[in-house]
């Protein structure tokens, strides 16, 4: 016999629909937030956030513009850039542009590791 | 009446407080991961002529590579795509999204293509041999990622 918990999406039988109808199934594993951060990240200055989680992890990364809105990395214009790499020791930040030495807002979802 | 599941964070009452409040419910969909793992692309060199400016050709030195991540889900999923990039010299990770320079001198492209059986990682980067002195290979021709494929479909 099988165990497990589905949870069908709104007006979807859980017990016949296809997988993709469902919110969530012990079927298929989720992302879950292993670490989340707020940091102050000078523009012009590479800054290093050390997760030290021992494996590399996917990163949710985005910053707020000089305008206020929030962008996702791999944000790059004419007048500035905002753009992540990671390893599995940290997180290299980098935002670059004409306005060298103000403080953006940085935001970081770490996902937890999935086997 | 209505049926679902909440869950709510530590000292939130589940049956009054924000979404924001709640770690799962019912009424919102998650990412499910169908499929995740590594990547690997190593890039080859060759040479081509291209005819469009001069009809006798304009020799190019090119380095590219690709590989096909098979999932069969028989639908458009969606995914997310880290990996190394080619002419970085650090080794880190950076996320990977579709990019095409095509200017004559020296095209590039960094592409990503999903359908419904598969998913194709690909790059090319090529310089022409009049315009430039061609001495670089990228500082690495072994390019390494990781993938993450959900049942969730893209439409």
């Amino acid at each position: 016999m099988a165990y497990g918990i589905k949870v069908s999406q709104t007006g979807h039988d859980v017990k016949t629909c296809d997988d993709k109808d469902l919110v969530f199934s012990s079927d298929w594993n989720t992302y879950k937030i292993k670490q989340e951060v707020l940091l102050n990240v000078v523009v012009g200055t590479p800054y290093t956030y050390n997760h030290n989680l021992g494996y590399i992890p996917f990163v949710w990364a985005f910053y707020r513009t000089e305008s206020g809105e929030w962008a996702p990395d791999g944000f790059n214009t004419d007048f500035e850039s905002f753009n992540i790499s990671v390893n599995s020791t940290s997180i290299l930040i980098n935002i670059d542009g004409d306005d060298t030495g103000e403080k953006r807002s940085v935001k970081l979802f770490l996902m937890e590791k999935i086997i | 009446m209505n049926y679902g599941i909440k869950v709510s964070k530590k000292d939130y009452d589940v049956k009054t407080t924000a979404l924001a409040n709640l770690v799962f419910t019912s009424e919102k969909n998650l990412f499910k991961i169908a499929q995740k793992g590594t990547w690997q692309i190593a890039l080859s060199y060759s040479t081509y002529y291209d005819y469009y400016l001069d009809p006798e050709g304009t020799l190019f030195h090119k380095w590219s590579g690709e590989t096909t991540i098979i999932h069969n889900l028989g639908y458009v999923p969606s995914f997310e795509i880290w990996g190394q990039e080619p002419r970085e010299i650090s080794d880190n990770y950076f996320k990977w999204t579709y990019e095409m320079y095509t200017w004559w001198g020296a095209p590039m492209a960094k592409y990503i293509i999903a359908d419904s059986i598969k998913l194709i990682i690909g790059y090319f980067e090529a310089t022409r041999d009049d315009l430039y002195e061609y001495t670089d290979s990228p500082n690495r021709t072994t390019i390494n990622g990781i993938y993450s494929i959900y049942k969730d479909p893209m439409l």
